[in-house]
């Protein structure tokens, strides 16, 4: 009360010292269920890998539990590498988790001082694409902040019912995002954005295409950044990490393009290789090694999904990092 | 500025205090300050629309003080109409008119080229316009005195708590709390804080969930079944009334910080058991707005039954294109005049004039089937209201009415609902509509101060905690901004 000195009025002092210990009461509140409840289930899982010994962690998008309904066998990646190998596999995957929340867990894990045999990264080539990279329901900022653990994570809720912006990207910010090819914009996310079904016309399957994979990397692309400080973040810490490449389904996107939609890839596909070469990291490379056949994505746009022959495929190529 | 915002959060505390601190001692300096916030509230969007309020706001004050004085009222009060529907016509409907135009042009084999504007809508503009406009008329029909006091007029126009989706506050009622001195009271600032607290409940926790599955289904109707359609009108509902009665909440609440009282824009329409009792509870101040400068000026229910008809159905038509420049809004209208008119011509519109259950804790099986009945018409009516398209009402009604109903289409609909995540609202929405039931006589959700002061703090304490938890990560914008 002494601190509310300067309010003269006895009935208003009345008023905010109570509104100000239902705040600090809430708060108390609000901290006991932040310690005590699950913030997310994957790091929930997270959480419960890191208390094992002899684990590969394996960090995914879709493209590990996807399954085309054709598909008898509908283990996931992650599934059947655990059956393959020797090695304790297990998943922290997500639809659309790319490298920025993967750094997020890393870092999670390098806090805690805790380790695991291995984390493998999956490197998706759509993810650095404008719609994926610049997708708003793609930037996982709850589960960057949470993962940080500490005070910021305790107002994340508080501060998101009064919509703060942790500079995340908006759905007009989104769909204003150009799309680029051969240093020509194409077009805006928008336009795909606003159709009512996946793009199926000739001219909307090419812009996705071209904002899917068809751009061209640099050092201050945000998911090179994320890699970049994953790979020292690893080697400080003494973390085993490795990362593989995804298949792209090139051979169909090469349909709808008179250019060289492998070369584009491959191109990129050189750019992030050379940074982990450079940091002598592990890796297997897929991403032109699967043909049409091996993907699955009815009534859709060329993407990354994988039917069961695919995701055999990758789970066998994944032998030499994880046994 | 939205309510449910950090800058929000900074700005009224500061203009809390300096209201009651600083310049507490004299009445026009606490209206000076009102005034400066509400322009800064407006301003916060885009402060090129300040222009506008300050064009309506001279005009409506040099015209009322001109009406009353005047031998030319009327010419003035036209004055003040078409420059208030003006600005309102041309930010609103100049594209919907042109579009009309050329359409029906095209009808007659008419090809016209007539460019569109790309026009932004200003927040509140359907709210301030139809608030100045009512002084005007007042002050033609001698109901109230033209103020000469340009700053609480101007006050009174922009004052932020309403300012941007309402109540629209007459003036004969609002105005006058400018001119009196304001004391600080304990009950109405407490009360006040716990009906800001009733409007995020509604808002936070019913209408941004709910929103996430009338998304999804309004967005995949035509892959969906009857009863999962239903289910959509009917969460829609919902939606709707916390989304705009939440923020009709907040802003009561807070107008009741600073000492003053705003009309009551909702009265748990939900437990109608007519259509007409359901308007007389539904966004009140634009109902009984219609109802005082359309309907009565018309020649209201006196007449012929023909006349009734007619004034019945321009009032729910214009209602409906107040909304916006859609023939979606106009149809809805038109539908709920249809729904009105039997009431009306039978002389029953004022048979439930009561509280449902006035006497009891549960209502009775007949009053159980009104009030549901009236429901389905209300749900029936909102569909219009949330398609885009006239086309696809028609399509949604027809797989509501001829798809069947059986309770497998609920869980084939998983393709395209994730009821994982939402069966959870739907528990929301029924924990809502019990505690809607028991407060039904008192203003709103959260009048429980005749509760025991440790009942009151353990509630109180939940709503914060749930407030803070169950929300959405997403800003789900208020339906009503785009009005």
């Amino acid at each position: 009360m002494k601190s509310l000195s300067f309010i003269s009025n006895s009935n208003m002092k009345k008023l905010i010292s109570k509104f100000m210990l239902l705040v600090g009461l809430s708060l108390v509140v609000n901290l006991i269920l932040f310690l005590t409840l699950e913030a997310f289930p994957e790091k929930t899982k997270f959480d419960n890998y890191l208390e094992m010994d002899n684990i590969v962690v394996h960090f995914a998008s879709s493209v590990n539990a996807y399954t085309a309904p054709e598909d008898k066998n509908k283990s996931s990646i992650c599934a059947l590498m655990d059956s393959l190998y020797k090695k304790n596999v297990q998943p922290i995957d997500h639809g659309a988790y790319n490298l920025d929340v993967f750094e997020a867990f890393l870092n999670y894990s390098v806090k805690q001082g805790k380790k695991t045999d291995l984390m493998l990264f999956e490197i998706n080539m759509g993810e650095f694409g404008a719609l994926w990279n610049r997708g708003h329901l793609y930037q996982f900022e709850k589960e960057k902040i949470l993962l940080k653990n500490n005070w910021e994570s305790f107002f994340y809720r508080p501060l998101k019912v009064l919509h703060w912006n942790y500079d995340e990207i908006s759905k007009e910010e989104f769909h204003k995002t150009p799309i680029i090819f051969n240093g020509e914009e194409m077009g805006r996310v928008k336009e795909l954005m606003e159709l009512k079904n996946p793009p199926s016309t000739r001219k909307h399957i090419r812009l996705r295409i071209m904002g899917d994979y068809l751009y061209t990397l640099t050092d201050k692309h945000p998911k090179i950044q994320s890699l970049k400080r994953m790979i020292a973040t690893a080697k400080k810490s003494g973390q085993k990490i490795a990362f593989y490449f995804t298949p792209v389904d090139y051979q169909c996107c090469q349909k709808y393009f008179t250019e060289n939609v492998e070369g584009i890839i491959r191109g990129n596909q050189k750019f992030i290789a050379k940074i982990l070469e450079d940091a002598k990291i592990m890796y297997v490379d897929m991403s032109l090694d699967a043909p049409t056949e091996f993907f699955s994505y009815p009534n859709a746009y060329p993407n990354e999904h994988l039917n069961e022959a695919g995701r055999m495929f990758v789970a066998k190529q994944l032998e030499s990092l994880v046994d | 500025m939205l309510f449910n915002t950090i800058d929000f959060l900074i700005f009224l505390p500061i203009v809390f205090l300096l209201y009651w601190f600083v310049l507490g001692k004299k009445i026009t300096y606490q209206n000076i300050l009102l005034l400066v916030a509400s322009y800064v509230f407006y301003g916060w969007w885009d402060w090129k629309f300040l222009f506008l309020i300050l064009i309506s706001t001279v005009s409506d004050y040099l015209l009322g003080y001109y009406i009353q004085k005047s031998t030319r009222k009327k010419a003035l009060l036209v004055a003040s109409l078409l420059i208030n529907l003006g600005i309102l016509g041309f930010f609103k409907y100049y594209n919907f008119f042109i579009e009309s135009f050329v359409e029906a042009f095209s009808l007659f084999g008419k090809e016209l080229e007539i460019g569109l504007l790309e026009i932004v809508l200003p927040v509140g503009i359907s709210f301030y316009t139809f608030q100045t406009m009512s002084y005007c008329i007042d002050v033609y029909r001698g109901k109230m005195k033209a103020t000469t006091d340009f700053v609480s007029f101007a006050a009174f126009v922009s004052f932020f708590p309403q300012l941007v989706a309402g109540p629209i506050e007459r003036a004969s009622h609002l105005l006058p709390q400018f001119h009196i001195k304001r004391k600080f009271d304990y009950d109405l600032g407490a009360d006040g804080l716990l009906q800001i607290a009733s409007g995020f409940i509604k808002k936070v926790i019913i209408a941004d969930n709910v929103a996430l599955i009338v998304n999804d289904i309004f967005a995949n109707y035509s892959e969906l079944n009857g009863i999962v359609l239903f289910l959509g009108g009917a969460l829609f509902a919902f939606q709707i009334y916390c989304d705009f009665s939440g923020y009709s909440d907040m802003a009561i609440g807070i107008a009741k910080l600073f000492g003053f009282n705003l009309s009551r824009n909702f009265n748990f329409p939900y437990f109608s058991r007519d259509i007409a009792e359901f308007w007389r509870r539904w966004h009140i101040s634009l109902s009984t707005w219609f109802r005082d400068y359309l309907y009565i000026p018309l020649g209201g229910s006196r007449g012929s039954k023909w006349r009734i008809a007619r004034n019945v159905l321009v009032v729910f038509l214009v209602s409906g294109f107040w909304h916006g420049a859609n023939s979606t809004f106009i149809i809805w209208g038109g539908l709920n005049a249809i729904y009105f008119l039997p009431l009306i011509l039978l002389d029953k519109n004022r048979v439930h004039t009561n509280l449902v259950a006035e006497k009891s804790l549960f209502p009775s099986f007949k009053e159980v089937l009104q009030m549901g009945a009236t429901f389905v018409l209300v749900v029936f009516a909102w569909v219009v209201f949330r398609s885009e398209t006239i086309a696809d009402t028609l399509v949604y009604w027809e797989i509501m009415f001829t798809d069947s109903f059986s309770w497998k289409n609920v869980v084939e609909a998983h393709n395209y609902l994730y009821w994982e995540e939402y069966y959870q609202y739907l528990v929301y929405v029924f924990i809502f509509v019990i505690f809607e039931w028991i407060q039904r006589r008192k203003r709103h959700l959260l009048e429980i101060r005749s509760l025991p002061v440790y009942a009151r703090w353990t509630i109180y304490l939940a709503v914060v905690v749930c407030i803070i938890n169950l929300g959405q990560d997403n800003e789900v914008p208020f339906i009503y901004f785009q009005f």
